[in-house]
């Protein structure tokens, strides 16, 4: 673990010269990433038009939600997004050949060689929401609470990213696998509104049997006061089990890869 | 000038498309899974409303259902094929070709829609005799409004595309699409539920006419003066994007190196 730090920080540099050196891109991130963001903001704003609550969740448990769902995607943008992007096509094109031959884990340099400094600027903007939201909330603003609430959705950062890897690994198997590498983020939609609005099939699927919407819900749900137990427990074993089982897909595919060198 | 290539890129690419059957049928589940996710939320909205301004129930599912077989045809894939090419450096062999890359895109463009299209076609019969929507018929002058709607998808996509030279990553261009579709689209809300003026200055961009336009026509919601006026807005913007693009694609071509190739 102690030789990943180093390696990590300089990917971390690499990856801020050259958000410096292309500011363009980075800018239209920042831009395009609040446009949606606004766009969320103005439907909640329209549905809180015409009811005064929706499957329980008043407007600013709804905001809550909008801005954690906001705040976990951004993370993930940031720490993961650029490296996914590119593995993928270097698994189809045969060209991870240098990743598998260093002394280190192959998956995890795959997974944090680019960073996206772009997506960090962006969590203000769900960071601002929440700020105007939580004082309308259950819980109180203290260091502790904040601290749990971080916490939960870093548990969300890290189901998002293991979604996104298991679909981007399908590409040792799948020869043209580009479009179910947008898979994860439609999946990931789901859990933008809260469970209940959902029919009960929807809710055990990706509630229960894969807890997405529970995973991104739970911070929320502590912050109203109704974060349970069992829903904690259940997410750190639905966790464990996901990094098992898509650690053993990287190894198989790594065993079915063919270098174009 | 000899169309056959043209003709031969088009063929081609169909049976690309039919030989990669899956990536058709997911991108179809997928655009419904989107716009399930706006839907429920809607109907829970209904269980506490019977009215949400003109629009009953029957009309709020009939709307994003066609608004899912709408965003299949409508979508924006073709934006990244150029992105490819410019980074892999592949644009190298398509310039010392004897014919317009614009046409060969156009049939590239058409040749993969097809079968989405023949798809979107099948599943919106299957609505119709399920009762889920109601087939209004289809004048001359809407079919000619779909056409060229779909025709300024194609050149507007083109005209994204043609900022590859300048963008080191495109994927922000998809969150750009995206939430363009949901603020200014209809994606997430039939845009008649905004305030009157705001809906007014919204149909004026060219986002209306991939989504919420071609919705309301499917759904016999446009009486005539209105469809002759989009009409006239989508060749507008026909108009401004192929000059943009033009404009766009002979700079880029002095900025770019054809590296990796």
């Amino acid at each position: 673990m102690r030789r990943f730090i180093p390696i990590f920080l300089l990917f971390a540099r690499n990856s801020l010269s050259q958000m410096l050196i292309y500011r363009i891109t980075s800018s239209f991130i920042i831009i395009f990433g609040s446009l949606f963001v606004a766009a969320e903001v103005i439907s909640i704003v329209i549905y809180y038009q015409f009811t005064d609550s929706i499957a329980g969740w008043g407007f600013y448990d709804f905001l809550a939600l909008l801005a954690t769902f906001q705040l976990i995607s951004s993370l993930y943008q940031f720490l993961f997004v650029g490296s996914h992007e590119v593995l993928m096509d270097n698994i189809v094109e045969g060209k991870l050949d240098y990743d598998l031959i260093r002394p280190i884990d192959s998956q995890i340099i795959c997974s944090i060689k680019q960073l996206d400094y772009s997506s960090l600027i962006n969590c203000l903007i769900p960071i601002v929401l929440l700020i105007y939201c939580w004082p309308n909330l259950d819980i109180s603003f203290s260091l502790l609470n904040m601290i749990i609430y971080l916490t939960f959705v870093l548990l969300g950062v890290f189901f998002y990213f293991l979604l996104n890897q298991f679909f981007v690994t399908l590409a040792f198997w799948i020869e043209r696998p580009h479009k179910l590498a947008g898979v994860p983020e439609y999946i990931l939609e789901f859990s933008s509104r809260p469970m209940k609005v959902y029919p009960r099939v929807i809710q055990m699927i990706f509630g229960i049997i894969f807890p997405i919407i529970t995973v991104v819900n739970l911070p929320v749900e502590f912050l109203k006061g109704e974060a349970n137990m069992k829903v904690i427990l259940w997410i750190i074993v639905s966790l464990i089990v996901f990094f098992i089982i898509v650690r053993l897909q990287w190894k198989l595919g790594v065993k079915r890869y063919a270098s174009t060198n | 000038m000899n169309y056959k290539a043209y003709f031969l890129i088009f063929k081609n690419n169909l049976y690309i498309s039919l030989s990669y059957r899956w990536n058709i049928i997911s991108g179809i589940l997928l655009m419904i899974l989107q716009i399930m996710v706006s839907l429920f939320v809607w109907l829970t909205i209904f269980d506490t409303t019977s009215n949400v301004k003109n629009y009953t129930v029957t009309d709020m599912i009939s709307y994003f259902l066609l608004s899912a077989l709408v965003g299949v045809t409508f979508s924006s894939s073709h934006i990244f094929r150029l992105t490819r090419m410019v980074r892999t450096g592949q644009l190298n062999m398509v310039l010392i070709r004897p014919y317009s890359f614009l046409l060969d895109s156009f049939s590239n463009f058409i040749g993969s829609k097809m079968i989405e299209f023949g798809t979107t076609i099948l599943l919106a019969v299957t609505l119709y005799s399920v009762g889920l929507t109601t087939w209004h018929g289809i004048s001359l002058l809407e079919l000619l409004l779909l056409l060229t709607n779909f025709t300024l998808l194609f050149i507007f996509g083109s005209f994204l595309g043609s900022l590859s030279f300048w963008l080191i990553q495109m994927w922000p261009l998809k969150s750009l699409y995206n939430s363009m579709m949901a603020i200014f689209g209809g994606a997430l809300y039939p845009l008649d539920l905004l305030p009157d003026k705001w809906a007014q200055l919204i149909t004026l961009t060219p986002f209306p006419l991939f989504g919420y336009v071609n919705i309301r026509l499917l759904q016999g919601e446009l009486h005539y003066n209105e469809t002759l006026y989009y009409l006239i807005l989508s060749v507008i913007w026909l108009i401004i994007f192929s000059i943009g693009y033009k404009i766009l694609w002979v700079k880029g071509l002095k900025k770019y190196e054809g590296v990796n190739a």
